[in-house]
């Protein structure tokens, strides 16, 4: 009996010990995460678990990192899937070799199973960093008040990918001054929002839409400037002339057959025949796009949107003198 | 004892073998009675011997497993509730009062029974309910809020609403309780003038025996849900009687000035113990 | 010894002046919600809109489809709100009483999630319905709410009932949200309008809601002088020639179909039941029947101002109706308690 708890216990520090020096990230750096925690974090990382889909395992997986397991969402068909990540890396649990570990409630002994490097997690997850840390290495990363751009410098600083994110940042940077170069954006209002409740919601920047007509230089109706940065305001239909812009995105439900109809039917709800007193949408600049792209603050969205956002008004400008 | 005329038309009110009980415990046993028109008929008895139930009973608040109430002739459980309110009135042991209400209001919900889907406000109501006013000499403060007024007031107010529903019959459930002695007399003269002078047929539950000896036309005497003694005069009653219903030994004297009888309890220690 | 008397309480105004008033009240309340809001639209521009309708003057456009409905959606759900509480008040004698509190309200948003939930294609089939619908599971949660407190020693008391009515409306309340939580499509539909708000309202929602609603009127005109001597106690109500079960069931059905018409349009939606009768008792004392036209131009009155205080208050910001009925209620109700207390 005593033997054997010895035998365990011995095979124990073993492996310990063997990870300690069999894994090629074990020269330990120090690293400042979120909570201002200071972590000794493996030199190159390699069996990471993503305890948050949208805020870390997206970004990873942009930065050419995938995680040997991840929290996800379980589907009405019973499976398992990364939100948005499909849609915007081609990656998800039934495409590459992630481990599923659960959505609201995470799988503790399934992440000792997997033997991870590094846990990175969030603030707003619901599973304590305690029990994570004696798993492995834990950091905490705040997408939700610090910003994506933010997460993304300390997971490539994690993993040593600030190649890889250089790359995606002056993809993106090209993008927008390409936009800039062919249109006059200083001259152009733009507007985002979308039918909510009887109401309109009206955002200051929405996520990655958002942030490409804010880098680009274009203007936005004074209500929507003085929302708070990164806020949303509702208000009534009544203000449906003050929220006019040269053009109005609304992201809407792409992934339903008739999302679009069901869009014009609920902001025909809020104002009936609302288009008659927009510019915009009489001049067929009342442009829906995809909520599932618009929302999410990935690299593959923001290029997305720079090149919707490029084409759509160019077009409209360059055929508009044809207009009577 | 004078012989009550068995007719029916002599009486507006008469049960015939009413049996009542709540659950499985029975409360009345057969009662026949017959009320003499125009009269002050008091019932009385002990505690729980189904007095107020049977004022319930006759007046269809209760509804008995047997027997059969006649209300002007006719079984008072055919006759719509709307229409025996026209015919009987009933004001039980503590009705509720709002908050604010004047005297006036109140006694003009008395008129309900009288009024129509849309509730016009007739000289026939209006009359009804000065009349109620002078009779029970509540018109003085009829603008008043009722609870403002002493409780012997208060009653007259109570028994003014009875009055304005304009019934031939008014049963009355202890109507003198928690009042002073001066509020029981104001209540019981009030009461009393109603069958002689205003032609009504009255019932009421009294507790107090000398009170109803005082007051009452007849008396009928309840026990154990039975009748004991149906309807007796006053001056009829005897100290054996009294006796046998209350099962406290008593004396009986006489009131000096009305003639009248009054029952007096023995003391235990004056050594008649064995009687009853 | 006359009329003068009949209408005597503690309003120095006579009950027709009183209506009078209330109702010119009223209508310069109407008038102010048409003509404020974001933007100010004035009086003229009204007459122009209803002599002369413009569809493409944006004005005339924001006044006929935006602010009309929604005011006549404030009247309707704020007499109807009102009324329910003047019944239920009425029903068990008790001031306090108000369908957002017995479980009216919380039963009637079951019944319409539970439609609400039922699979798309019944649901059209059902919207011109929702009034009954909701009004259906106001009444049957209120039912079982009476049945349970009627149950027991000393029959159906004030205490009882209202312990049930928190108890059933909390049971029906997480009914709703099990519901919500397992159908997240529809708890995005109606998240808003749980919390009771006029945003959005239709005129399809307004026509659906008349039946009830005029059905309910008129059972309130009978119940009303019936109220009247009910308040006596049920003995006396007896024996003045009514039927308590009658009236019973007639008044829960008549404040579940308020109740129902209110919540349908508007969401469950509480203070209105609860304060406007208590109001009209202090100025016109206790005469039911002169308090059905009172109660329901002051609940239609209270709600078009709370609405007008959820369009204006954090401009541009639009905060639900039903958090501006409670900002005006609270105090109001704070203010009653400790006038009646004196």
């Amino acid at each position: 009996m005593f033997a054997t708890k010895l035998c365990h216990s011995l095979t124990c520090c073993l492996m310990f010990l063997s990870l300690l020096v069999l894994s090629p990230g074990a020269l330990a750096k120090p690293f400042t995460d979120d909570l201002g925690r200071s972590v000794d974090v493996p030199e190159t990382p390699r069996r990471i678990i993503s305890l948050y889909d949208v805020d870390i395992t997206v970004p990873l997986i942009e930065l050419g990192i995938i995680p040997i397991a991840s929290h996800g969402r379980m589907g009405l068909d019973g499976k398992p899937y990364l939100r948005t990540s499909k849609l915007l890396t081609g990656v998800d649990f039934d495409t590459d070799n992630i481990r599923y570990i659960g959505s609201t409630e995470i799988d503790l002994e399934a992440i000792a199973a997997l033997k991870p490097d590094l846990i990175v997690t969030s603030p707003i997850r619901a599973t304590p960093i305690e029990p994570l840390q004696y798993l492995a290495p834990t950091v905490s990363l705040d997408a939700s008040t610090l910003g994506t751009q933010h997460v993304y410098r300390k997971l490539a600083e994690l993993t040593g990918t600030q190649n890889r994110l250089r790359a995606l940042e002056t993809r993106y940077k090209a993008g927008i001054d390409a936009l800039k170069s062919t249109l006059k954006t200083g001259d152009i209002t733009v507007n985002v929002f979308q039918p909510l409740n009887g109401k309109i919601s009206l955002y200051h920047t929405y996520r990655s839409l958002g942030r490409v007509l804010r880098d680009a230089g274009f203007m936005f109706p004074a209500l929507t400037n003085n929302i708070p940065k990164g806020d949303r305001i509702e208000v009534g239909a009544e203000y449906l002339p003050d929220l006019d812009a040269d053009f109005i995105f609304d992201p809407y439900r792409a992934d339903r057959g008739d999302g679009a109809m069901q869009e014009r039917a609920a902001m025909d709800k809020v104002f009936p025949g609302f288009c008659q007193f927009l510019k915009a949408c009489q001049n067929g600049r009342y442009i829906l796009v995809s909520r599932e792209v618009a929302i999410s603050s990935s690299y593959s969205a923001l290029a997305l949107m720079t090149s919707l956002v490029q084409s759509h008004i160019a077009s409209h400008l360059a055929f508009a003198v044809a207009k009577p | 004892m004078p012989q009550i005329e068995p007719k029916h038309t002599r009486h507006p009110l008469l049960t015939q073998n009413l049996c009542l009980s709540f659950g499985d415990s029975a409360v009345l046993h057969d009662i026949s009675i017959e009320i003499p028109q125009n009269r002050l008929t008091v019932l009385l008895g002990p505690n729980g011997s189904g007095k107020s139930t049977l004022l319930g009973a006759m007046s269809r608040l209760n509804r008995p497993f047997r027997g059969i109430t006649y209300l002007n002739g006719k079984d008072i459980a055919t006759q719509h509730t709307r229409d025996i309110a026209r015919k009987l009135g009933i004001l039980p042991q503590s009705p509720l009062l709002p908050a604010n209400m004047t005297v006036y209001d109140l006694v003009s919900r008395g008129r309900f029974p009288h009024q129509g889907m849309f509730a016009h406000w007739t000289s026939a109501d209006e009359n009804a309910v000065i009349r109620a006013l002078e009779i029970t000499g509540t018109l003085e403060f009829s603008n008043r809020a009722v609870e403002t007024l002493s409780g012997g007031q208060r009653q007259r107010c109570f028994i003014a609403m009875a009055l304005a529903q304009e019934t031939d019959i008014i049963l009355f459930d202890e109507p003198t309780t928690y009042l002073d002695l001066r509020y029981q007399v104001e209540v019981m003269e009030l009461i009393s003038q109603l069958g002689t002078q205003h032609g009504r047929t009255i019932v009421a539950v009294l507790h107090d025996l000398n009170f109803a000896l005082q007051y009452a036309d007849y008396l009928v005497f309840l026990k154990n849900g039975r009748i004991h003694q149906p309807a007796t005069l006053p001056q009829d009653c005897t100290a054996e009687l009294i006796t046998a219903v209350f099962e406290t030994p008593v004396t009986k004297l006489t009131n000096p000035v009305s003639g009248l009888p009054v029952f007096l309890p023995l003391r235990k220690q004056g050594g008649l113990k064995n009687v009853g | 010894m006359s009329v003068s008397v009949t209408s005597a309480s503690r309003s120095a105004w006579p009950f027709p002046v009183l209506l009078l008033a209330l109702v010119a009240f009223t209508g310069i309340c109407a008038c102010l919600y048409l003509m404020l809001g974001p933007r100010t639209i004035n009086f003229a521009t009204i007459l122009n809109a209803i002599t002369s309708y413009d569809s493409g003057n944006f004005d005339h456009r924001v006044l006929v489809d935006i602010r009309l409905p929604r005011l006549l959606a404030a009247i309707i759900a704020g007499a109807n709100l009102g009324l329910s509480g003047m019944l239920l008040q009425g029903l068990l004698r008790n001031p306090l009483a108000e369908p957002h509190i017995l479980g009216l309200n919380a039963g009637a948003s079951l019944a319409v999630v539970l439609t609400l939930a039922l699979p798309t294609a019944s649901l059209a089939a059902l919207a011109p319905l929702r009034p009954f619908t909701a009004a259906l599971g106001g009444f049957v949660v209120f039912s079982i709410t009476v049945l349970f407190s009627s149950a027991g020693r000393g029959g159906l008391t004030l205490l009882k009932v209202t312990f049930c009515g928190i108890a059933f409306s909390a049971l029906a309340s997480s009914l709703t949200t099990a519901i919500l939580l397992l159908d997240e499509e529809t708890l995005q539909k109606i998240r808003l309008w749980l919390v009771g708000d006029l945003a959005g309202v239709t005129l399809h929602m307004l026509y659906a809601s008349l039946a009830p609603s005029a059905l309910a009127l008129v059972l309130a005109v009978f119940i009303a002088p019936r109220l009247n001597v009910l308040e006596l106690g049920d003995a006396v109500a007896t024996g003045l020639g009514i039927s308590i079960r009658q009236i019973r069931f007639l008044t829960i059905l008549a404040a579940a179909l308020c109740a129902g018409s209110a919540v349908s349009l508007v969401g469950p939606i509480g203070f209105v039941g609860l304060i406007v009768p208590n109001l009209v008792r202090y100025q016109n004392g206790n005469d039911y029947r002169q308090a059905v036209p009172l109660t329901l131009i002051s609940g239609a009155t209270l709600l078009i101002l709370a609405d007008l205080v959820a369009r204006m208050v954090l401009l541009p910001h639009e905060i639900p109706t039903g958090i501006a009925t409670a900002l005006i209620g609270v105090p109001v109700f704070i203010m009653m308690v400790l006038r009646t207390s004196r």
